[in-house]
């Protein structure tokens, strides 16, 4: 079977991926439906009879997965922001380059509003 | 948005195609199967591709009970005609939607063998995506690596992998929990 280590592991990583995205609102991460969700089911799921249990290492694997997706998309984005998020240059930038720089006229050109 | 793109083309269904011939594109890929594909040199990346690749071919001629092989010919393994009916008969199990995120994961990792072991749990999409970059990896350990090409590609595909198995996992399971009195 695959080799997933443990689930605490699992769950540890998936509630840094929620911490990083409730960053951005603001919000405290403890406090959205995710996290609920993620503790109960986790919880809930721990406990079971059977010594071997293919269920159990389903919903594991789902989670591993889901913390896959999260994580690689996240740096994905981080990547992409880093070294192709750039653009072009403003047309100042531009000029900026060879030294030169735009003229300024009072009163705004003819056609503007 | 992986996932929300694989609904939308589950529902829309854009290449209009139906049962039949999502599994036999897919199947189709096992002609070309990435690890199925072997280079005769150099020695180390021959080694390389046996230690890794063999064992997922061993577990899935096992897990099948069909023939698959490799092979090193430009034209690829030759894949005997029972193995693709077992494969094809596997398949039809799952539903239209399931078939969608098999055939994206398919197309992703270039192997049918690989999904397969990501959907029977044999394999995490990390490795799985790591056997289908085999080649890759193996000049990345030998050349350097460069972070804005290697690494973006790297965490582009485990995002379109893992988005592709989740999806086919949520497809076609059914959760019933059934809750147990502990015995005193």
């Amino acid at each position: 079977m695959a080799a997933l280590g443990p689930p605490a592991r699992t769950l540890r990583g998936l509630l840094r991926e929620l911490r990083y995205m409730s960053a951005g609102t603001g919000r405290p991460y403890r406090d959205t439906e995710a996290y609920r969700y993620l503790v109960k089911a986790f919880r809930a799921h721990r406990v079971t009879s059977e010594k071997l249990c293919r269920a159990q290492h389903e919903l594991h694997f789902q989670a591993a997965t889901y913390l896959c997706l999260l994580r690689s998309i996240r740096e994905h984005v981080a990547l992409h922001q880093e070294f192709h998020g750039k653009g072009e240059r403003s047309v100042e930038e531009a000029a900026g380059l060879v030294g030169l720089k735009l003229p300024h006229q009072p009163g705004g050109k003819g056609w503007e509003p | 948005m992986h996932l929300t793109t694989l609904c939308n083309t589950s529902l829309d269904n854009p290449t209009q195609r139906n049962k039949d011939q999502l599994i036999r594109a897919a199947v189709k890929f096992l002609d070309t199967d990435t690890i199925c594909y072997r280079v005769e040199e150099p020695e180390t990346l021959v080694e390389l591709q046996k230690n890794e690749w063999d064992p997922i071919l061993e577990w899935a001629e096992k897990r099948y009970g069909v023939e698959i092989g490799s092979s090193t010919s430009i034209m690829g393994p030759s894949i005997p005609a029972r193995t693709r009916e077992v494969l094809v008969s596997h398949l039809a199990s799952y539903n239209m939607w399931a078939l969608q995120g098999i055939e994206f994961v398919v197309t992703q990792l270039k192997s049918v063998m690989l999904t397969l072991g990501l959907m029977d749990l044999r394999l995490t999409v990390e490795q799985a995506v790591l056997l289908s970059r085999l080649e890759e990896e193996y000049q990345i350990q030998k050349w350097g690596h460069v972070e804005w090409a290697h690494d973006y590609e790297l965490r582009e595909l485990r995002a379109r992998t893992a988005a592709g198995t989740l999806f086919v996992h949520l497809c076609s399971e059914s959760t019933t929990v059934k809750h147990k009195l502990l015995q005193e």
